[in-house]
């Protein structure tokens, strides 16, 4: 009698150890596009003379990857022999209010790094010219100085690069990566 | 040279005294060692000048017997040494003549019974405590030493069996009598089961498991631990084990045993923990590819005359780091990660278990009720209830994270499991038994985190009908099943809550006989259908596979995959040689597989492919052979290989994820250590892999990896213990030349080469209580 009991115990124990299960809420599932996403990048050149107008590139895709095509992907357009300061926002644009992730980029700056790759022919050189705690360049900010008329493209990269940050591009994986046309006039 | 022959305990169980020369005499031919029956042995009644063949199952019976001496000898055609009997008849008691161990001298080979599978289809049993024959501590690396079965693996901590190219979820994997229902469509979800819990595991190919599923497509894996013994002492096993590559070491602890005065209740506990640290190449350490596993279970059984009950209760939690180099972010960098030399990201040796990592708690409950109407009909009810938990944490932080927030994985999957299981089984004769079921599921997931695939609720139920007959020289078999399948969704469309439903029913069945032809040759043939329903990422994935590079979309108007399988399989063994050979064809209607499609979808992580899941005509067809040639009385020759074909006829190319070709040779030396219950065998192994050039550029990243030959050996040392275990002591060594490969079914096989030498010590001992019996 004393083994039927501990055997009927045993089999309550079996099935209600898993009843620490998480709550289930099939029904109600999470709401999306509460996730934390870069959709919007702006790159913002001014003239350091203060004679040219200001210019921006943008890019956007509201959605996020897959879903909807993005909604903008600009030329950046400078005139030849100037220079320019360059300012990057970021923006998470699938929440309401949009969130600037640029500020987070910036504070850990130890762990990312921008870079700039230039297609040949193009007339254009980049200087990153922000520092991050470590002394190492991030490129938020950054001076493209022009050449002569010319047209290429610009691939734009972010990397993250948690703890191995060194300087160079190649470590990490990439958080953002766009190819921008780019015509010098 | 001394042997010990495998031969004969025949005993003489049952006889019946009437007039003269009417008498009956029933007897079984058994291994002596294994207590198995032998089939087809042959006995010579030296009164009567005839010779009587046993019966598939090792019996055999003599009739119209006149009173007075009889002599029986069992012939030594089926490696048995002449046995003499004589007895007198009329016997007015069962007697069992145990007849004792001969020690004798062979000139050739040892000789041994041939025992055939005699299943229509495919197939395979593995005993997991024969450490000689079991490798590796996953199921699918256990199971990978049976013909047609490989693996496919995520890294080396990852792998999910294969069975003639088919993996996920068209295979049926039976847990302790129940469908094992984790999150299996995923390539780097692998089944929840700690092998060492299994006594035995055996692979069924084809379309085979009416009684567990309409979806068994490409075969059924079936795990099934020790029997609960009702008539046993304490008795079990403790096996160790280390490994070089990882520094690791596993301990696992079997113990059961009866109890009770009249013996009705018995019991069953197992345990095993598992640990590893970073694993190397031949050349560099994987970051982050240590893991940890701990596994236990119980079960206890209650028997009173005609009932049989049972409950058992498993958890499996297993941690395991990913390696960090194959976290790529866009194309880009999966490009520079396949160009590179090395990983940029090398370890440090270490326990330690980092982001991108998962985690899995699988739980399994099950209560069986068996009962005995008669001595021909017995029904058996069976309610198993699991729940799987699993975890995936990213390399990646998100943008915008609370502290709070960085400890929660990226996205977390909880399933759970109700089935319900009831079937009666009925011997309508000595040669006829047939089975009726009732399957019933009800399955629920919820999710937390990143969207990966929606919540849903799914009810499954089915009826099936089999029977098989059995002759002598022939089998047959056939079932039927039928089974409908209804599935909701739960999820949100353009901020609104959607609620699809889905319903899918569908018959599958099988037909399959086999026939000896003469003594040393079976054949074999099995037609049958079956189907699932399209799996829950197939219908609605949709969005970027993070760490697959690419955006893979589901198709929500998706019908079910239909297979039909024929099989045809030849076995041949004598003394000269053992033949197994199987040729099987699959045709698809509808089999879902990811295509490739235009153009490439532009993120702001760069562009990415994209890959639709869509329903094709599929043809897959090949063959598994096995050969075994003893060169001399200590050296086995074994040639094994595979051969593998898969065409989209839809779109006109090779299926993309299918097994390369491969031959397997062994070289065996098997010695008993003279007067002793010693034993020693040392074993090398060659594997050839060749390179997969059936697969179309578009539906890849990179070219297959080439062919590849490794070279394994092991040594082992096992004695004979009291009762039939066995202790054994094993020392592996796989990859032994350090060869730096790459597997075209490792999805790692773009960032780093597998892994270089590791070496293995496995310990098995047996414990057993004094009194035996």
């Amino acid at each position: 009698m004393k083994k039927i009991v501990i055997f009927m115990a045993l089999v309550v124990v079996a099935f209600t150890s898993c009843e620490k299960d998480k709550k289930n809420d099939v029904p109600l599932p999470p709401v999306p596009n509460e996730e934390e996403l870069i959709t919007t990048f702006k790159v913002e050149f001014t003239d350091v003379n203060g004679v040219l107008p200001t210019v921006s590139a943008l890019f956007q895709d509201v959605d996020g990857p897959g879903g909807n095509n993005p909604t903008a992907f600009d030329t950046i357009r400078l005139s030849a022999n100037a220079t320019y300061n360059a300012v990057i926002t970021l923006l998470n644009e699938s929440v309401s209010p949009a969130k600037d992730i640029t500020v987070e980029v910036q504070q850990e700056g130890v762990d990312h790094l921008f870079c700039f790759d230039i297609s040949a022919g193009l007339n254009l050189t980049i200087n990153k010219t922000d520092l991050d705690a470590n002394n190492l360049v991030i490129g938020i900010l950054s001076e493209w100085i022009t050449g002569s008329i010319s047209t290429g493209t610009t691939t734009i990269r972010l990397k993250h690069q948690p703890g191995i940050k060194t300087g160079a591009c190649e470590l990490g994986d990439t958080d953002i990566e766009l190819i921008f046309f780019t015509e010098l006039n | 040279m001394k042997f010990i022959l495998s031969c004969a305990m025949v005993s003489i169980s049952w006889c019946f005294l009437a007039q003269n020369c009417v008498y009956t005499i029933k007897g079984t031919v058994r291994d002596k060692h294994t207590l198995e029956a032998i089939p087809f042995a042959k006995i010579f009644v030296v009164e009567h000048d005839k010779n009587i063949l046993t019966d598939s199952l090792g019996n055999f019976l003599l009739s119209n017997l006149c009173a007075g001496n009889l002599t029986l000898k069992c012939i030594p055609h089926l490696g048995c040494e002449p046995v003499i009997i004589s007895t007198l008849i009329p016997i007015n008691e069962p007697i069992i003549f145990f007849i004792e161990t001969h020690t004798l001298e062979l000139d050739e080979y040892v000789m041994e019974a041939f025992r055939f599978r005699r299943e229509s289809q495919a197939g395979m049993m593995l005993q997991t405590n024969d450490l000689s024959i079991i490798k590796g501590n996953t199921l699918g690396e256990q199971l990978s030493r049976v013909p047609g079965v490989t693996t496919m693996n995520t890294g080396s901590s990852i792998v999910k069996p294969i069975i003639n190219g088919m993996h996920s979820n068209r295979l049926v994997i039976v847990n302790n009598g129940i469908r094992q229902e984790g999150q299996q469509w995923g390539s780097e979800h692998a089944p929840e089961i700690d092998p060492n819990l299994a006594e035995n595991l055996e692979v069924i190919h084809g379309a085979a498991g009416l009684q567990y599923g309409p979806d068994a497509i490409g075969g059924v894996i079936i795990v099934s631990p020790q029997k609960l013994l009702f008539d046993k002492k304490l008795h079990g096993w403790v096996k160790l084990g280390g490994n070089s590559n990882g520094k690791g070491a596993f301990s696992s602890l079997l113990l059961a045993g009866s109890t009770g005065k009249s013996k009705n209740f018995a019991y069953r506990f197992h345990g095993t923990t598992k640990t590893n640290g970073t694993q190397n190449t031949p050349d560099y350490l994987l970051k982050n590819t240590a893991l940890n596993e701990i596994s236990y279970s119980g079960a206890i059984g209650y028997r009173v005359k005609r009932l049989e009950l049972d409950v058992f209760y498993s958890r499996f939690t297993t941690n395991l780091g990913i390696f960090t180099g194959s976290h790529i972010g866009n194309l880009t960098d999966l490009n520079n990660a396949f160009t590179a030399e090395k990983p940029t990201a090398i370890g440090v040796f270490t326990y330690q278990i980092e982001n991108p990592r998962q985690h899995i708690d699988h739980h399994l409950s099950r209560v069986q009720l068996l009962y005995k109407w008669n001595e021909k009909i017995l029904t058996t009810a069976v309610y198993g209830y699991q729940y799987n938990m699993r975890q995936e944490y990213d390399l990646h932080k998100s943008y915008s994270a609370t502290p709070e927030s960085l400890k929660l994985p990226a996205f977390e999957l909880n399933l759970w499991t109700s089935t319900f299981d009831v079937k009666t089984e009925i011997k309508h004769s000595k040669m006829w038994i047939s089975n009726f079921g009732f399957f019933g599921m009800k399955q629920s997931n919820a999710y937390s985190g990143r969207f990966f695939i929606p919540n849903f609720k799914k009810s499954q139920f089915g009826m099936y009908y089999t029977g098989k007959l059995e002759r002598e020289q022939w089998t047959f078999d056939y079932g039927v099943r039928f089974d409908f399948s209804a599935l909701q969704v739960f999820m949100y469309e353009q901020d609104s809550l959607i609620r699809p439903t889905k319903q899918f029913a569908n018959a599958s069945y099988s037909v399959g006989f086999s026939k000896f032809i003469g003594h040393h040759f079976l054949t074999r043939f099995n037609f049958g259908s079956a189907w699932r329903p399209p799996s829950i990422n197939e219908l609605y994935s949709n969005g970027l596979h993070h760490g697959a590079a690419a955006i893979e979309i589901g198709d929500r108007n998706m019908n079910k995959e239909i297979v039909y399988n024929a099989q045809l399989g030849i076995e041949y063994k004598s003394n000269i040689a053992k033949l197994n050979l199987s040729v099987f064809y699959n045709y698809f209607d509808g089999y879902i597989n990811l295509q490739p499609s235009f153009p490439p979808v532009l993120t702001i992580v760069g562009a990415f492919p994209v890959f639709h899941y869509r329903q094709s005509n599929v043809q897959l067809y090949g063959f598994n052979g096995q050969m075994d040639i003893p060169i001399t009385k200590f050296f086995t020759y074994t040639l094994q290989g595979s051969a593998l074909f898969a065409d989209d006829l839809t779109y006109k190319k090779p299926v993309f994820g299918i097994p390369a070709n491969r031959i397997i040779q062994r070289l065996r030396f098997t010695l008993p250590i003279k007067k002793t219950a010693w034993k020693t065998f040392i074993e090398l192994e060659g594997l050839n892999v060749s390179k997969q050039k059936r697969m179309d550029n578009e539906d890849d990243y990179a070219p297959a990896p080439e062919g590849y030959f490794l070279l394994n050996g092991q040594v082992g040392l096992s004695k004979k213990m009291k009762g039939e275990q066995t202790m054994q002591f094993v020392v592996a060594c796989q990859n032994s030349t350090n060869t730096r490969y790459r597997d075209y079914m490792n999805r790692f096989r773009y960032f780093a080469d597998d892994l270089g030498r590791n070496w293995t010590v496995k310990l098995l001992l047996p414990i057993q209580s004094n009194k035996l019996k």
